[in-house]
């Protein structure tokens, strides 16, 4: 992908308040108008990512922004709802339909485990239908498989507490220690509460424009999207909600995605200097560091205890403070990651900078079997 | 009465607690079991047949449920399996007789019927040498 400049980034912050939807999606989309240094007027399009909300959610936004009198479309794929967004918009613009369309994710997330998940009735009856007891089966086959251990997990949930301490936008600005996290409420054994994201309240947004239409109105192009990749189920995933799977063969919805992702900004994993990806539990983010290729199936906890994906290592991961930090608006979760990536290839993140960052790549990874990964870079 | 379909034969005359078998699809092309039973192959889009699963199946992960779920009608805590049977898929279910902790990689579990509510549903239940 060649011609998809992100012009600009907003945010609202990540946690529980007492606005609406509405008014905290509104703030993201001003915010990231405003970094663009464009209006309303000249957008072509916007997407909305949401999946919680109601009827015509996006309208009602921007009922609070501004009447662009452009199609808006509300795109909804749980977790990697934004990812939608971000793939369509990225598309039409290298494709030459359009120069300017705002991505915005916004949620307002109801307290507790994510209800709706996509159970049938039958599994949430017989006690099936509970989203941690996938991420648990998926951390313990990684302590089964290889040497990762409970302290592993724990030592996730520390690393990215510590990275939100600088990130004004995060929910939990506090650090942990190992031994908190493992003294933590059990929830789905080996998976305590602090190795678990919340779902919370937030919203992100993503100005995306076309090479042209940045030269012509003086825009930031600084930072350009380079590829991005979704991908759905095929026959041997398993996800939420899926109650089986092949027992002898399983395949990654993450290295698909990343793998289609690297192969069409033509950049590799090793070229990366950072990465946001789905830490929904800990267990998740040793995961992605081998399904994104950021080390051999094995060296999980190896590159974890190395310290490579703590800032100022190798290849930081999550230096946003990732969903465990900042709680996970769902809608808004991947284009949080956006606004982390590009804020971070700017050199705009202070005491949380990653130095010299110039190609990021962000990822998630949702209910239903869906998996994203954008790579973004800097000029 | 099995509502859900997850029950090979599932009829009215199922009671809890007695042996039963999982309803799943097989497509002969791809040599493939699916459960629950599907109408078309995932792989193929073909008819598959309908069958059951083998009786028991092999436990290849486990966890537990340690706090009451929104909707469950079981009682937490439980503990869980993911069970593999010989034809190849592996299923996820709360094991009845066992207590947290208790399940093991390695363990042969069997289905049995369960009452959720006011329908038969399908359960592991442990078959432990002890
Ligand atoms: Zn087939």
């Amino acid at each position: 992908m060649d011609d998809v400049v992100i012009a600009g980034v907003g945010i609202h912050p990540f946690g529980r308040f007492d606005t609406g939807y509405r008014e905290i999606g509104a703030v993201a989309a001003r915010g990231a108008l405003a970094d663009a240094g464009i209006c309303l007027g000249d957008l072509d399009m916007v997407l909305v990512a949401n999946v919680g909300a109601e009827m015509a959610k996006g309208q009602n936004v921007l009922e609070l922004v501004g009447r662009p009198g452009v199609p808006v479309f509300n795109v909804e794929a749980a977790c990697a709802s934004s990812a939608g967004t971000l793939t369509m918009a990225a598309e039409l613009i290298e494709a030459g339909v359009h120069d300017a369309i705002l991505c915005l994710g916004v949620e307002k997330a109801p307290k507790g485990f994510i209800a709706g998940a996509g159970f049938e009735g039958w599994q949430i009856e017989s006690g099936l239908g509970i989203t941690p007891l996938y991420f648990a089966l998926a951390a313990q086959e990684l302590i089964e498989t290889t040497d990762a251990t409970i302290e592993d997990l724990a030592d996730v949930s520390v690393k990215n507490h510590r990275h939100a301490v600088d990130n004004p936008d995060a929910m939990f600005r506090s650090e942990v220690t190992r031994e908190q996290v493992l003294e933590s409420r059990a929830v789905c054994p080996p998976l305590n509460l602090l190795m678990l994201c919340a779902p919370n309240e937030g919203a992100a947004a993503a100005v995306l424009v076309s090479r042209k239409f940045a030269r012509e109105r003086g825009l930031d192009a600084t930072v350009r999207l380079r590829s991005v990749a979704t991908v759905s189920r095929s026959a041997d995933d398993w996800f939420v909600p899926a109650v089986s799977r092949q027992s002898a063969r399983m395949t990654s919805l993450t290295a698909r995605a990343a793998t289609l992702a690297y192969e069409r900004a033509g950049i590799g994993p090793d070229e990366l200097d950072l990465v946001e990806c789905q830490d929904t539990d800990a267990g998740s983010e040793l995961w992605a560091y081998r399904d994104l290729g950021l080390c051999k199936p094995g060296e999980e906890a190896a590159l974890l205890r190395s310290g490579a994906t703590t800032i100022g290592g190798r290849i930081p991961v999550n230096p946003s403070g990732g969903l465990l930090s900042k709680g996970e608006p769902l809608g808004a979760s991947g284009l949080g990651q956006v606004h982390e990536i590009v804020q971070q290839l700017r050199g705009r993140c202070g005491s949380r900078q990653v130095e010299g960052a110039r190609v990021g790549a962000g990822h998630v990874l949702g209910a239903g079997h869906n998996a994203s990964v954008v790579v973004m870079s800097r000029d | 009465m099995n509502r859900s379909g997850t029950i090979h034969a599932g009829g009215d005359l199922l009671s809890p607690g007695s042996a039963v078998r999982l309803n799943a699809s097989f497509c002969r092309d791809c040599d493939r079991w699916e459960f629950p039973a599907r109408t078309y192959c995932p792989t193929c889009d073909q008819e598959p047949t309908t069958g059951p699963l083998s009786p028991t199946a092999e436990v290849i992960g486990h966890s537990a449920v340690l706090h009451q779920p929104p909707g469950s009608l079981i009682d937490a805590p439980y503990p869980v399996a993911l069970a593999s049977f010989p034809e190849g898929v592996a299923v996820l279910g709360v094991v009845e007789d066992a207590e947290v902790g208790e399940v093991a990689i390695g363990d042969q579990v069997e289905t049995v019927a369960r009452l959720v509510g006011d329908s038969i549903e399908y359960a592991f239940r442990s078959r432990r040498s002890s």
